[in-house]
This record gives C-alpha cells, structure tokens and sequence, in this order.
C-alpha cells in the first residue's frame, strides 16, 4: 500500500515537470514568423522610407532574440518565454505596420516624382517652343545652338528620370525632374529676354 | 517527551511515516526558498534604457551612416552586456551583481552620449563640406558662363550643360538633406568644368601671353606708322578692349565700341567658327546701303595666305574637319535694328560711326585686328581665375 503511495506521489510530481517543461517550451514559430514579417518589410524598402518604424521592430527581434538566448541557458524547470513572447509579438506587429506603411510611402514618392516628371517634360516643351520664337540674327545664332544643347542635354536627363522611376528610386527621379525643369526654365527665362530686348530696339 | 513518545511511536510503528513527512517538507522548504530566489530581482529591467536610448539618438542623427564602425562597436557592446545582464536577471537573487551592471550601463550611456555629439559634429561637418564643394562649383560654372558672355566667347556647351544639371540636381539633393547623394554629382560637374576651362583656356591664353601680344603691339605701331607715312587712314581693332580707332596722319581721330563675331576671341580658322579674324588685312570693296543688309560695309582681304596655311596645318593635324573652309566675307558693318549686333566674325559699329568710316576710307586702307594692345587687357584678367588648379574653392 505504502509502495502504491509513493509511486503515485512520484508520478504526480513528474507530470508536474511534464507540464512545466511544456510550459516553458522556446517560442521558434513566433520567431520564426517576427523575423519573417522583418525580413518582408525590409524586402518592401522599410529601412527607407519608414526607417524609424523599421528600426523598430528589428531592435525589438534581437532583443527577443537575446532574451531567448538567456532563457535557453536555465534549468528548463525555470524557463519563462514570456518576456521573449511579447518581444516578438511586437517586432512581428511592428514590421507588418512598417510593411504597410512603406507601401504608402512609396506611392506618396511615387506620385511626387512622376509630378515631378511632368512638370520636367511640360517645362521642357514650353521652352522648346520659347526657342522657335527665338529672335534669330548673326550673333543669337550661336546662342540659339547653345541653348537648344542645353534643351537636348536636358531631354536626355528624362531617360534617365524614367529609370530611377523603374528602379523605384523616387527620391533620385524627382532630384533629376528638378534640375530639368530648372533647366528649361532658365532657357524660356533667357528667351524671354531676348525678346524683350528685341522689342525695346523695335520701339527705338 | 521526546524520549517517551518515540519509543512509543516505534512501538506503534509510524517512526518512517514522521521520517518520510518530515523529509518531504523540508525538500519543500529548499525548494520553495531557491524559487523565491529565483523569483527575486535585485536589477532592475529599465537598467539598459538610457543606453538604449542614446544608441536610437544616435542611430536618428545619422550615426550608421556617418560614423559607421563606432557606431558598430557601440551596438556590439551595448548587445553584448544586454545579454549578460539577462543572464545575470536569471541567477539566483543573492548572486546577482547589481553594481557591476549599473557601472556598466553608465558607461554605455556615457559611449553612447558622446557618440551622438560625435554624429553631429560629423553631419556638421559634411554639410558644410558639401555645401563648400557644391558653392565652389556653382560659382565656377557661374564663373564660366560670365566670361563667355563677357569675351563672347564659346564654350564647349555639352560640358557647361551637364555640368549645369549635375549642380541643380546636387542641390535638390543637398537641400533635402541628402549629402551622400549630392557629393558625387559635384564631382561629375567639376569633371565637365575642368574640360570646359581647359577648352577656355587654350582659346583665351594667347591674351596673357608676352611674345604675342608683343607682337599685336608691333602691328598697332606699325599701322599708326603707315597712317603718319602715307598722311592716309589706317583702321585698328583691338578684341580684348572691343574698340575701334580710326587713324588720320597717326593720330587717333575716332575711338568706337565694336561687337565681334559671337566667338570672337579666338583667331579665326575656319568658316561658321564665329571667330573674328586676326591679322592686317585691307579694304577691298566699299557697299553702300543696298549692297549689304548691314547699313554699309567694308570688305576686308581675308582669308591672307597666312590664315589659308593655319587652315591647312589644322587640318592636317586633325584639328579641324577637311571639308571646312576659311570662309570669307569678314567686314566691317553697321547694324541691323532689331537684330543682336554680334556676328558670325565681322566687326559691327553703329551707323551713324559707319558712316564716318565710309567718309574716311577707301579701298586699300589697312585694317589691322589685334588681340590685345597690352598683357594687362580685359581679356586676360578675366581669365586669370580660370587658371587656379581645377576645383579650387572660390
């Protein structure tokens, strides 16, 4: 009877540690899936375009990361996985929100770029257009050439704005779009005034 | 008691029953007391905030970028006694060492702290850097362009023009905070103004050169000779100072402003090179109005035999085309109203001074054109800024 007992007492007891040891179990699906959800937002251009955000969920991985480790050198009676859990829930929420939030932020440098890429090609034309109503003469000949160079080496600058925009560099793209819609602005700017000074000289 | 009652419980046999109980609940005690321990934490878990949170200052001013191995180290660092001081939280209550994890996050935040005036500094730095760069090469195109409108000269515009729209896309970038970005288009703006001042330069350093304007001058004398000898006009045209000087008997008796060919400044070589011709030359038709759309002109003897064989040598040296010409028609004009007054390579006055002329003259004057009457002329000071070392911070 007293035999039965003890073997009952030691049976209990080692369920017990059954129980623990299945309670303290290290969580690999949750951290597979937070550095899954990382790794996706980094994919997406996250450490870009919201890399606070980012930074964010990365730091909270490795610190999950950490915690894991440390836990993993206990006595598996005293493992908690608890801290780790809520580590991981975090990074995992936190690089979903970055994911989603790149998506907007992209489109948002999307769509200012390819303004901005408009803008570049209707300032191009516009001063394409001032240059054919040009004043011509012996001397704006050579001047006429200039700035048409410059208009061609500025339309060259659109193949290149099309590929920054290809390579989703938006920031690049609208850089570029800048600069030739400068461009072009200066030359309608310096035919304008030559136009002036034409009609002043008509005036005399 | 004692010594009536376990005889007593030996009688009635329940001695290993007390054994077994008494066991059972001191294990119980051992065990409960370890976990206690266990459960305890001396360190507290906010111990590695304020080192956490001057590595994210760090990192938000740009420490990755900037400063990118110290910045390495500090993460390494900060990852490594983070680690240790989880190990640490897990040890049994009263060994855990408060002190040493306290002083060691004190000196992280320390690192961590001087690490972020170090980003700053850095990011100072590197703005005004790029800032000094992107103004010094702005100003050297700007510089550009000034001379080739001052001089009427022309430039090799593919170069001012990428070198134009390589500056206007480095400041988008400089001014959205994007240095890295903004630096190598500097460069390559600085690569494309270095060929067009070199190119600038070989057009316009014969006007700072001793022998050559030596020799303008000898020309200059020589015509004012031939005006006093023969008691007749003579005309001289300087590039640099854009004057015209009409002689009579030697002596000055008309000073004008001209306009030259809108590439004026460099000897003329060949025909739509917009170059006004260097040389003595001489009247050779007089038109009057009907005969030219430019008022009236004087027709001068170019292209001389020294200017066919500057063609010839260019050519065979592969410096000019074998098709192009010397050209001809260089004179002296007046103006069409409405029209720029530069020229292909003629040399323009007002009307009202062209008729002077056409008064004074006749065929066979002497026109002598000249680059420059001294070293010391416009042309040479314009470009002397030209000659510092490519990249020069103005």
């Amino acid at each position: 009877m007293g035999m039965v007992r003890r073997l009952t007492g030691v049976a209990v007891v080692l369920g017990m540690v059954v129980m623990a040891a299945g309670c303290a179990k290290s969580p690999d699906a949750e951290l597979a899936a937070a550095k899954n959800a990382v790794e996706e937002a980094r994919k997406g251009g996250a450490a870009a375009y919201v890399a606070e955000a980012f930074k964010g969920a990365a730091d909270a991985l490795q610190k999950a990361e950490e915690e894991i480790k440390a836990q993993g050198g206990r006595f598996a009676l005293t493992r908690n996985y608890d801290k780790a859990k809520e580590l991981l829930a975090k990074a995992k929420a936190d690089a979903e929100k970055a994911k989603a939030d790149t998506g907007a932020a992209k489109e948002k440098a999307k769509g200012e770029a390819q303004a901005a890429q408009k803008e570049a090609q209707a300032a191009l034309n516009e001063a394409k257009a001032m240059l054919a109503k040009a004043p011509k003469g012996k001397g704006t000949k050579a001047d006429i050439e200039a700035m048409q160079g410059d208009l061609k080496t500025a339309e060259g600058m659109l193949t290149e704005i099309q590929a920054a925009l290809d390579k989703e560099d938006y920031l690049g793209a609208k850089a570029k779009a800048q600069s030739v819609k400068d461009r072009a602005a200066s030359v309608s700017g310096q035919v304008q005034q030559a136009m002036k000074q034409k009609g002043k000289a008509r005036k005399k | 008691m004692r010594g009536l009652l376990i005889p007593k419980l030996r009688r009635q046999g329940l001695r290993p029953r007390i054994w077994g109980w008494g066991g059972g609940f001191a294990t119980l005690l051992v065990g409960a007391g370890l976990m206690v321990g266990w459960s305890v934490d001396t360190l507290p878990p906010g111990l590695p905030n304020r080192a956490e949170q001057a590595e994210q200052e760090a990192w938000r001013a740009g420490a990755a970028e900037l400063l990118p191995e110290r910045y390495a180290s500090f993460r390494r660092r900060l990852t490594d006694t983070r680690t240790k001081f989880l190990e640490e939280r897990l040890r049994w209550a009263p060994w855990q060492d408060r002190e040493r994890f306290e002083r060691e996050f004190a000196d992280l935040t320390d690192e961590g702290t001087a690490l972020v005036r170090a980003v700053r500094a850095s990011a100072a730095a590197l703005r005004q850097d790029t800032e000094g760069l992107l103004y010094g090469q702005e100003n050297r195109l700007a510089r550009l362009r000034d001379v080739a409108t001052t001089l009427g000269m022309q430039m090799e515009h593919d170069s001012l023009a990428s070198a134009g729209l390589a500056l206007q896309e480095a400041r988008a970038h400089f001014e959205g905070g994007h240095f890295e970005r903004a630096r190598p288009l500097i460069e390559s703006a600085a690569g494309h103004l270095t060929r067009a001042e070199a190119q600038s330069l070989d057009q316009i350093r014969r006007y700072a050169d001793g022998p050559t304007v030596n020799r303008w001058g000898r020309w200059a004398r020589e015509t004012a000779d031939w005006s006093r000898v023969r008691h007749a006009a003579a005309i001289l045209v300087s590039k640099a100072e854009r004057r015209l000087w009409l002689y009579q008997d030697g002596r000055v008796v008309r000073d004008y402003a001209v306009e030259l060919g809108y590439n004026g400044l460099p000897d003329k070589l060949y025909e739509g090179d917009g170059a006004t011709p260097e040389g003595r030359f001489r009247v050779t038709r007089m038109k009057g109005p009907g005969q030219t759309r430019f008022y009236k002109a004087l027709l001068l003897d170019y292209p001389t035999p020294d200017h066919r064989r500057r063609l010839s040598t260019a050519k065979e040296e592969g410096r000019v085309p074998a098709r192009k010409t010397a050209g001809g028609l260089i004179e002296i004009h007046g103006r069409v109203r409405g029209e720029d007054d530069r020229t292909s390579g003629c040399v323009s006055i007002r009307n009202e001074q062209m008729d002077v002329l056409f008064e004074a003259v006749e065929p066979g004057t002497p026109v002598t054109i000249i680059g420059a009457l001294t070293r010391d002329n416009p042309v040479a000071q314009k470009a002397e800024p030209l000659q510092r070392p490519p990249g020069s911070r103005i």
